[in-house]
């Protein structure tokens, strides 16, 4: 199983590439595309593989591939528009990590969300963070970010900094509580201000969260097939303590 | 005669089946709304907690709890909400173009439920409501 790399711009060496892809609340994809659009960033590759749906996007009459990375300056954003079946998730993460350190990238951050029972009852969801190297882990705590201690961690993120560990790549898991099941615009918004506060990117959320209706109502059918994915990709160890812990 | 009990059981058990079935189906191929009778299926969550049973809807655009309805009988729920103003589903490649502004959940519960004792809250565009299952307890000595 392997994934094709369509380059259509090198990327500037020294940049972070942020990555969203759908998983709970479907927080990644949303901050993600929130990023892409009102940080202006120009497609710079597309993602394929024979292991995912035959689709073909269409945005504004142009037809894009669903996987894409887009990017400007110093930052990247890769963006899935589909949920990733399991069994490709691995190959998925090792061609991201690939395609990023080859391209030059100093930095991968996944944006992703951790689900919480009474979200419900949350108004602003925080971020926490998990990091492979130290100083990594000294940069999120030294900016107010709780790290997970204990666990298990399952989906993109997990993988991506699996790969990270292994090749000794800086990488980082930023994970906002969420619904688990429902869109969730507003742990999207925590993540793209936690952004602003770690990386200095400042993008106004306002329209994330005016918007928060509609992007809730416009992605159900996309948390749908997420959902199903996520029952098959084990995301039920995240439930499970770790036989160290006892 | 007397297997006539039996063959009934077995009629019941299979038509339970195919209605459980027909629900799963359902929830994962059919989309979700539909261009009729213009209205949206949520998302939403039925989770058995022993003594009772928690459904959770998101229903982003409802804003009043005015504008839902919970309705059921022991076994079936069905939730009705209107939404603040309609969602516009244009320049799609599929037939669900237009505008939508009705939100309609029709589910069959995992077990009886005593609607009497039932409780709903709704907040931040997501209801959630609890149905205590009927259950007759019993208490066994432990010697």
């Amino acid at each position: 199983m392997s994934w094709r790399v369509h380059k259509l711009r090198e990327p500037e060496k020294g940049f972070k590439l942020f990555v969203g892809v759908p998983d709970v609340g479907l927080v990644g994809p949303i901050a993600a595309s929130f990023l892409i659009k009102n940080l202006k960033l120009d497609l710079v590759a597309y993602f394929d593989s024979d292991e995912i749906p035959p689709l073909l996007l269409f945005h504004e009459t142009k037809p894009l591939l669903p996987v894409r990375v887009y990017g400007s300056g110093s930052t990247y954003v890769f963006v899935s528009e589909i949920a990733i079946p399991p069994r490709t998730i691995p190959s998925l993460a090792r061609a991201i990590v690939d395609w990023a350190v080859s391209s030059g990238a100093e930095q991968i951050v996944v944006l992703s969300g951790i689900p919480v029972p009474n979200r419900i009852e949350i108004q602003t969801p925080r971020v926490y963070g998990a990091a492979v190297k130290a100083e990594d882990k000294e940069m999120l705590k030294k900016s107010g970010i709780e790290l997970l201690r204990e666990g298990f961690m399952s989906g993109v993120h997990a993988v991506v900094l699996k790969e990270c560990l292994l090749r000794g790549v800086s990488g980082i898991a930023l994970l906002a509580e969420t619904y688990m099941n429902y869109p969730d615009p507003g742990a999207a918004a925590s993540l793209v201000s936690t952004l602003g506060v770690l990386f200095g990117i400042k993008v106004d959320v306002s329209p994330l969260k005016e918007q928060e209706e509609e992007i809730r109502v416009k992605l159900r059918e996309l948390m749908r097939r997420t959902m199903e994915t996520m029952r098959q990709a084990g995301k039920e160890y995240e439930y499970t303590l770790p036989a160290m812990y006892a | 005669m007397s297997e006539e009990w039996f063959f009934e059981y077995i009629r019941r058990i299979r038509r339970e089946m195919e209605e459980l079935l027909a629900e799963v189906e359902e929830r994962f191929t059919k989309p979700l709304l539909d261009y009729e009778s213009r209205c949206l299926l949520p998302l939403y969550e039925v989770h058995d907690l022993g003594d009772e049973i928690v459904v959770r809807v998101d229903l982003p655009g409802v804003r009043r709890v005015e504008d839902i309805t919970v309705r059921g009988t022991e076994n079936r729920l069905l939730i009705e909400a209107k939404m603040a103003r309609s969602v516009s589903f244009e320049g799609l490649v599929t037939y669900a173009q237009g505008k939508y502004n009705y939100y309609r959940l029709e589910l069959t519960l995992p077990a009886p439920v005593d609607y009497k004792k039932a409780k709903a809250l709704f907040r931040g565009g997501v209801l959630e409501i609890h149905l205590p299952k009927k259950l007759k307890f019993f208490k066994v000595k432990v010697e």
